[in-house]
């Protein structure tokens, strides 16, 4: 199982402290604390993908703050605001600066938790996607430069003769490229190997 | 005489009827020689009495014979007409011989001189009476021998003593004898010497009147239509030594016609009295006015014959007339424009005179109030501010003003007024001048103020109370969440382990965790209790909105000598907010910057308010002040509740502040203001046209 970071930011000690012990209970998490905004901002481009519970009342940078930059550098952090003064308008804020959840302390472990839980299925859902474009785009990658034509000529729809005819070979030879590159991305049908090179963005999704 | 006489027409009737009588006496004088002549001359009349007749008729004497007291002619026994010698008797005659010595002796001459005739006869006639001529006897004598007769005025004295002036007329004549005899008859002029005397007299003074009036008297004959006398014009027309010896007319061809006017509507209507005003050029080249008067006298037919006029130079009058005028038009103008009521009133506060704003004030009609005391206007008289200004309008200057007194109108109603007043003499007369102004806009005013001032006052207190509130549960909800935290850890940790009491470990906990969110949520329902719907948003006027707040952060002593100045981008915006609370925020922005200038007793205290607008529909408002500027450290925690470096504040005032401007959907930020000082900015949403209109 991938290790699941959460990134304590919250300039008190006793609060941070606390979290590392709970999640550490429960097990299956990766904690690091941060005093500051800045402390984690310093530092986050070399952090793992992961989640971020964010207090909103710090001095200096306050949470939206941080979430806005965090924002701008990075997609790879899912982040849940914390605050000990919820209102409503703070709530609304707190969605609208792309939060995934807003919990005013103290709270229920369990609404935490569930927070949480939620935070690293979309961050495991985006590693997911993000590996699948990375796989799509080797096995693009180990095709021939004939071999990506042909493929190209098979996502427009064209017949094996039309294909061979603008290719200027022979359509025996078509039939033999397009074996090669089904082989290669490792489909049995067209339309499997469509989609790998969507994935692998090797044509738009929409035509032009 | 004649001209003297014409002064007045009171004067020229008498002279009219004096004239009168001369006339007719001088007549009679004449008609009775002629019957003398006719009647006598054919009975061998005396030379004596024909020479005294001749005289007689001659001289016109007579003047003073009253026939009626007169019925003989005693000691002249040789006349043989009774009534011609009773008319002689009556004059004053006697007759001398050639030594001037009495030989006949009137009973005119007894009257005249108080000597009977039987103490004169014999006497020189010279020495009994004490006569001075102006030539000496000889003399007289020899004119007399020469040519016959004599005639002069000369010096008498009475019996008694008392000096006559007598008009003495001598005719030599011979007796029947040859005797060289004289015949005197006397005439007293004493009396019209003196009246003569005393007419001179009187005309001088009548002068001396006319030159220091400057009075021009002339008289006109209407039939010959030419003017026939005239006092000196000097002081009129300036004719000075250089009086024309022919009168002139110095009025033009206009005033003459004015004159004419005057006579022909006296004519008409048979009023004999004129009025009219002209205007001349005087000899020193000045336009001057005059008033003229005239009379119309007429004759025994009503017939108008001459005209008594009178000229006045009025010019300096007029002039002081005319500012007169104009100095009661300023006082009008000042009663009907002055916006405060204003009363003149006399020592005991009697209402001479009162401004149209105390009329309208108090509801009475123009003139209603003159005349009343001023007490009468006071809701209770007898209450001490009453009789204080009662008291002070009767002169007693130690009251302190203003005094604020309850006055009823005249509909009932009463109307708070705070009277001034002050003293005054006018031509001897002591007045009081009492102002009063109408209290209720200023009373209106204060009120607004107290109310604005406690609005502002419970926001601050609510929102002091959010803040701590706020503060609070931001500073227990961290220990409160970490608690949480832990027990849960300890919840978790306690089912991998074997304890043995572990279920009551557990209820433990749970107990424990579960009070640790009941507080927590206390400590939100506290907050949400005290920010409870307290928005209430509205269109307000910006400016005017503004102007409040600093009115109210600024009335307080260490507000003096703040130089406030504004910089509106627009007079009319619009902004959507809670007035209440954006006042606040202003009242605390503006109030610290204040504070802050006080505090740094730097000379130079400025503070601009100013709005801008930035971009979305949002107006940014400013407030800079002068003062030391903002500490970086303290800028970092400015907005953080207890953070303050006013010794008495709490240093809720920004963090309040910066959540009412968010609760506004805008920002409140601090900075340092170049050359020094600090600027606060918060933004508002701007209602725009459409939106105003709505």
């Amino acid at each position: 199982m991938i290790a699941r970071h959460v990134y304590i930011v919250d300039d008190d000690d006793a609060l941070r402290k606390s979290v590392e012990v709970l999640l550490a209970a429960v097990g299956g998490f990766e904690t690091r604390s941060f005093a500051s905004g800045n402390a984690f901002l310093d530092e986050v481009a070399e952090l793992p993908a992961g989640c971020v519970l964010l207090d909103l009342n710090m001095p200096k940078l306050t949470g939206f703050e941080v979430l806005r930059i965090l924002r701008e550098r990075d997609v790879r952090f899912e982040t849940i605001l914390l605050t000990g003064q919820g209102d409503i308008a703070i709530a609304v804020e707190a969605m609208k600066s792309g939060a995934i959840d807003f919990i005013e302390k103290p709270y229920d472990n369990r609404i935490l938790l569930a927070a949480l839980e939620s935070g690293f299925a979309r961050v495991e859902d985006r590693q997911k996607q993000a590996s699948a474009i990375h796989n799509a785009r080797e096995q693009i990658e180990r095709l021939t430069p004939r071999e990506r034509d042909v493929l190209l000529g098979l996502i427009d729809g064209k017949a094996n003769k039309i294909i061979a005819y603008e290719l200027d070979i022979s359509p025996r030879t078509v039939e033999i490229y397009r074996a090669n590159l089904m082989d290669k991305l490792g489909v049995r049908s067209v339309a499997e190997a469509v989609r790998i090179a969507f994935a692998a963005e090797l044509v738009p999704v929409l035509p032009n | 005489m004649g001209s003297d006489l014409r002064i007045s027409s009171m004067g020229t009737r008498n002279l009219r009827i004096a004239g009168l009588a001369v006339l007719a006496l001088s007549l009679l004088g004449a008609a009775l020689v002629e019957i003398v002549f006719l009647s006598f001359r054919p009975l061998n009349m005396s030379a004596e009495l024909t020479a005294m007749l001749l005289l007689l008729g001659a001289a016109g004497v007579g003047m003073r014979l009253v026939w009626a007291q007169r019925s003989h002619a005693e000691g002249f026994p040789s006349l043989g007409g009774r009534r011609l010698i009773d008319a002689l008797e009556l004059a004053a005659i006697m007759v001398v011989d050639g030594d001037a010595r009495i030989l006949y002796w009137s009973r005119g001459c007894e009257e005249l001189f108080g000597w009977p005739a039987r103490s004169a006869i014999g006497r020189i006639a010279r020495e009994l009476l004490h006569i001075q001529r102006p030539l000496n006897p000889a003399e007289v004598r020899t004119l007399v021998i020469e040519q016959g007769d004599y005639h002069g005025e000369i010096l008498a004295r009475h019996r008694d003593g008392h000096e006559l002036i007598v008009q003495e007329h001598i005719k030599r004549f011979t007796d029947s004898n040859g005797r060289p005899r004289g015949v005197l008859a006397f005439n007293d002029v004493t009396e019209q010497h003196k009246a003569e005397a005393a007419l001179r007299l009187s005309e001088a003074r009548l002068a001396t009147a006319v030159a220091v009036q400057g009075l021009f008297i002339y008289e006109y004959d209407l039939i010959a239509d030419e003017l026939i006398w005239m006092t000196h014009g000097e002081p009129f027309f300036s004719f000075g030594d250089n009086e024309p010896a022919e009168p002139r007319w110095q009025w033009g061809p206009e005033h003459s016609a004015q004159v004419r006017e005057v006579t022909a509507a006296a004519i008409l209507s048979g009023q004999d009295r004129g009025h009219y005003d002209f205007e001349f050029i005087h000899a020193d080249g000045s336009e001057r006015l005059a008033e003229g008067w005239a009379r119309v006298i007429r004759d025994d037919d009503g017939k108008p014959v001459r005209l008594l006029g009178t000229h006045l130079d009025v010019t300096e009058r007029r002039a002081r007339e005319q500012a007169l005028r104009a100095g009661e038009a300023v006082r009008r103008a000042i009663l009907a424009t002055v916006p405060d009521a204003l009363f003149v009133c006399s020592e005991s506060g009697v209402i001479r005179a009162c401004s149209a704003t105390a009329n309208h004030l108090l509801g009475y009609g123009e003139r209603e109030l003159i005349g009343h005391n001023l007490a009468e206007l006071f809701e209770d008289s007898d209450a001490a501010p009453h009789r204080d200004i009662a008291a002070a309008v009767g002169r007693n200057n130690d009251a302190p003003w203003p005094l604020p007194v309850n006055v009823r109108r005249a509909d009932g109603s009463i109307v708070p007024i705070s009277f001034v007043a002050g003293h005054s003499t006018v031509e001897g007369a002591p007045l009081s001048v009492v102002v009063g102004r109408d209290m209720r806009p200023t009373i209106a005013a204060e009120e607004k103020f107290h109310r604005l001032n406690a609005e502002l006052a419970q926001v601050s207190r609510l929102g002091m109370m959010g803040e701590m509130a706020g503060t609070l549960a931001h500073e227990l909800s961290q220990p409160l969440a970490a608690i949480v935290n832990f027990l849960g850890a300890a919840d978790l940790l306690l089912d991998k382990c074997e304890a043995p009491n572990a279920d009551r470990l557990r209820h433990a906990i749970d107990g424990a965790a579960e009070q640790s969110s009941r507080a927590g949520e206390i400590i939100r329902r506290l907050r949400a209790f005290i920010l409870r719907g307290e928005a209430d948003m509205r269109a307000e006027p910006l400016v005017r909105l503004i102007h409040e707040a600093a009115a109210l952060a600024l009335f307080n002593a260490r507000s003096l000598g703040i130089r406030l100045s504004y910089a509106f981008e627009h007079s009319d915006r619009l902004v959507l907010c809670d007035r209440v609370q954006i006042q606040q925020v202003l009242v605390n922005l503006i109030r610290n910057g204040a504070d802050a200038m006080a505090a740094s007793n730097s000379e130079r205290r400025e503070m601009l308010i100013a709005t801008q607008l930035v971009a979305d529909g949002l107006i940014e408002i400013s407030v800079r002040d002068s003062g030391p500027g903002i500490a970086p450290e303290i800028l970092e925690r400015l907005f953080s509740p207890f953070a303050t470096t006013k010794r008495e504040g709490l240093g809720f005032g920004l963090a309040i502040s910066r959540r009412i401007v968010e609760a506004h959907g805008g920002l409140l930020s601090a900075a340092a203001a170049a050359p020094g000082g600090a600027i606060f900015r918060f933004t508002l949403p701007v209602m725009d046209e459409g939106e105003t209109r709505a």
